[in-house]
C-alpha cells in the first residue's frame, strides 16, 4: 500500500512548521479580525442605540387641529386627541417606541410653566424593550425644572398650587440648559384633571424605528404608515435628528465592513503567496511523485490539503484569540461590552470557511505543482 | 538476453534542443534500442552526450521530437540527486514507489535486500549517502517495474554501497525485470551485459568481454 496523501500532507505540516505556522498566524489574525469586527460591530450598534436614544425620541405625533406652521413657532399642539389612539399606535412599524404626553402652558406664581404630563412608554405591539423615555410620575406630585423651581421658590416636598390643584414637589432637576428647565413633570392623570382634558392627548413623541432609514423619503412612508391608524393626526419628524442617526449608523457599518474587505484579501494574498514559496521549495519533490506514478491531480491535492490545514489552524487559533480576548479588545475600543456572537453556527463557520478560503487562495500554486516537469528532475541535478 | 517480447522499444528516436541564440542541438540522432527482460544495459558517454536525454525519453519523462517509444510494463526511476522525501522515514520513502495496491511485504524484503531493515524508521538526513542511494534504489524497485532507469546510481558510493546497489539492480533483471543506467563506471564491475556507447547523439551497442 502506498503512501497516502494525507500521511504526507501531516507529515509534511510538521517538518516545516515554521512556514506553517506563519501561515496559519495569519489567518488566525484575518480570523480574530472577522470575528472582533462582528463583536465590535455589536457593541458599536449598541452603544450607538444607547447614544441616539438618549439624543431624544425623533417622531411628534399631534391632534389633527395642530397647524404645523404655528407648532413650528412655538412647539405648542393645537387642540387635542384621544388617549385610546395610544394603544391604536401599537399596530404599526415604523415607530419602536412611543410616550403619550398631554403639554400645556400653565402659570405657578408669577412665572410660566411647560406643564407635561406624561405616562408610561409604550412599544409597537410585540416589541419587549426596557423603558427609557416615558417618566413613571406618582399621581399627586410634580417634578420640576431648574428655572421654573427657582422661579416658584419651590422645594423639595413642599406642596405647590397649579390651577388650584396641590401638589408635592417630588424632585427639582439640575439645569441642562434647555426647555426641560422649564417643564413641571406630572403624571398623565394629573395633566388631564388640571388642563380638564380628561381622556385626551395632545402630543405622542415616538422614536422611528430602522426600518425606514433606507428609503429615500422617510416621512411619507411614517406618514402613509400612521394615517390609517390616527386618521388626521399630523406627523412631524425631526430630520436633522434621524438624518444624523442614520447617518452615523451607516458611516460605523461602512468602516466595519469596508475594512474587512482589504483584510482578507490581504490574507489571502499572503497565504496563495506562502504556499506559492512552498511550493517552489518542493518542486522536485513534486517531480519525484509525479515520477514515481502519482497522479497529477494527487500533487495539486497535496499543495491544497496543507493549505487546508493551515486554514483550520488559523481558524480555531482566530477562534481561541477572540473566546480569551475578544470581550476585553472590544471593550477597549467602543468602551462597551460585546453582544455574545460565538454561537455554535459561528464557530462551525469559522471552522470551515478559513480551510476553504485557504483553499482557493493556493489555487494557482497547487496548478503550478501539479503542472512541474519530473523530467527536469534529472536533467538539473 | 531473452527472446520475449522487448520491455523498451525506441526507434528511430531523435531529440533536439533550443540552443541559446538561435539554431538546435541535436542531444540524440535516429537511435534505435530494444531492451528485453533480463537485459542491463549500461549507457556510457561523455558529458553531454544525450546520456540523461536517452534515459529521460527510455522513462517516458520526455517526448521525443521524432520517433517512436513504446514501453511493455511499468518504470521505476533511480535519480542522480536521490530525491528522498525529508519528513517521510526511511521505510515510507520506499512505499512511495509501490503501486496504491502494493503489498507491504514487498517493502520490508527490499529493506532487508539493500541492508536497510535496521534503518527502517529513520528520516533520510540521519543516513549516509550510500544508505540514501540504496534507499533510492529500494524505492525504484518496490513497484517492481519492467524497465528500471538509473542515472549514475553508484557515482559517489563507496565500493561496499556500490556493490549493495549493483547486485540489487542484477537480481531485479534476474526477476525479470530490465535495467537501464547510465553511468561512468566499468561495465564489468556493475555486472552488465549490455554496453551502449553514445557519442554525438548516435547510440552504438559494444560487446560486453566476459
Amino acid at each position: 500500500m502506498n503512501v497516502s496523501s494525507r500521511t504526507i500532507i501531516l507529515r509534511e505540516f510538521c517538518f516545516r512548521w515554521v512556514t506553517a505556522f506563519a501561515a496559519a498566524s495569519i489567518v488566525a489574525i484575518a480570523v480574530t479580525m472577522v470575528l472582533l469586527s462582528e463583536q465590535v460591530s455589536g457593541a458599536n450598534e449598541a452603544a450607538t442605540r444607547r447614544i441616539q436614544r438618549d439624543i431624544g425620541l425623533n417622531i411628534v405625533i399631534l391632534p389633527p387641529q395642530t397647524e404645523l406652521d404655528a407648532w413650528w413657532i412655538d412647539r405648542m399642539p393645537r387642540g387635542s386627541m384621544p388617549e385610546e389612539w395610544i394603544d391604536r399606535l401599537e399596530d404599526q412599524d415604523v415607530a419602536n417606541r412611543l410616550v403619550p404626553m398631554l403639554v400645556s402652558r400653565v402659570r405657578i406664581g408669577a412665572s410660566e410653566c411647560l406643564l407635561t404630563g406624561i405616562a408610561e412608554e409604550r412599544f409597537k405591539r410585540g416589541k419587549s424593550m426596557k423603558p427609557v423615555f416615558g417618566r413613571t410620575i406618582e399621581d399627586g406630585s410634580i417634578m420640576l425644572g431648574a428655572t421654573v423651581a427657582s422661579a416658584a421658590d419651590a422645594r423639595e416636598g413642599e406642596p405647590l398650587e397649579i390651577r388650584g390643584r396641590s401638589l408635592v414637589v417630588s424632585r427639582i432637576l439640575e439645569p441642562t440648559g434647555s426647555e426641560e428647565d422649564v417643564r413641571g413633570w406630572v403624571s398623565l392623570r394629573d395633566a388631564q384633571a388640571i388642563l380638564e382634558l380628561p381622556g385626551r392627548l395632545n402630543e405622542i413623541r415616538a422614536l422611528e424605528c430602522h426600518c425606514s432609514e433606507d428609503v429615500e423619503d422617510p416621512l411619507e412612508v411614517i406618514r402613509a404608515q400612521l394615517e390609517p391608524i390616527v386618521p388626521g393626526a399630523r406627523v412631524v419628524r425631526m430630520n436633522a435628528l434621524a438624518d444624523a442617526r442614520r447617518s452615523q449608523r451607516m458611516m460605523a457599518e461602512r468602516i466595519v465592513s469596508g475594512s474587512l474587505v482589504p483584510v482578507l484579501v490581504l490574507c489571502g494574498v499572503i497565504v496563495g503567496m506562502l504556499s506559492l514559496v512552498n511550493v517552489r521549495e518542493r518542486r522536485r519533490e513534486m517531480g519525484v511523485l509525479i515520477a514515481l506514478g502519482r497522479r497529477r491531480s494527487s500533487v495539486a491535492v497535496i499543495v491544497m490539503g496543507r493549505t487546508f490545514l493551515i486554514g483550520l489552524a488559523g481558524g480555531a487559533g482566530g477562534l481561541l484569540i477572540t473566546s480569551l480576548a475578544g470581550v476585553a479588545i472590544t471593550e477597549g475600543i467602543v468602551g462597551a461590552p460585546p453582544p455574545a456572537i460565538m454561537t455554535w453556527e459561528v464557530m462551525i463557520a469559522t471552522l470551515l470557511f478559513p480551510p476553504v478560503f485557504c483553499m482557493l487562495a493556493s489555487f494557482y500554486p497547487a496548478i503550478i505543482a501539479a503542472m512541474v516537469d519530473p523530467a527536469r528532475l534529472m536533467r538539473m541535478p | 538476453m531473452t527472446q520475449e517480447r522487448p520491455i523498451l522499444t525506441l526507434e528511430n528516436v531523435s531529440m533536439s534542443w533550443p540552443r541559446p541564440g538561435g539554431g538546435t542541438v541535436e542531444a540524440l540522432t535516429k537511435t534505435g534500442l530494444e531492451v528485453r527482460a533480463g537485459d542491463c544495459c549500461v549507457v556510457r558517454g561523455p558529458s553531454g552526450s544525450g546520456k540523461t536525454t536517452l534515459l529521460l525519453i527510455a522513462g517516458g519523462l520526455l517526448q521525443p521530437s521524432t520517433g517512436s517509444r513504446s514501453i511493455h510494463g511499468t518504470v521505476g526511476f533511480i535519480f542522480q540527486t536521490l530525491e528522498l522525501l525529508p519528513y517521510l522515514d526511511i521505510r515510507e520513502n520506499v512505499r512511495l514507489g509501490l503501486p496504491a495496491d502494493g503489498a507491504r511485504e514487498r517493502v520490508e524484503e527490499l529493506l532487508e535486500r539493500l541492508g536497510l531493515a535496521d534503518r527502517a524508521r529513520h528520516r533520510p538526513w540521519q543516513l549516509s549517502t550510500g544508505e540514501c542511494q540504496r534507499v533510492a534504489t529500494a524505492r525504484a524497485l518496490a513497484s517492481s517495474p519492467g524497465l528500471l532507469v538509473a542515472d549514475e546510481p553508484t557515482g559517489n558510493l563507496d565500493e561496499e554501497n556500490a556493490r549493495i546497489v549493483h547486485e540489487a539492480l542484477a537480481h531485479h533483471a534476474s526477476e525479470g525485470g530490465a535495467v537501464l543506467v547510465a553511468t561512468h563506471g566499468s561495465v564489468q564491475a556493475l555486472g552488465m551485459t549490455r554496453s551502449l556507447e553514445l557519442l554525438a547523439g548516435a547510440l552504438t551497442e559494444q560487446e560486453v568481454a566476459t
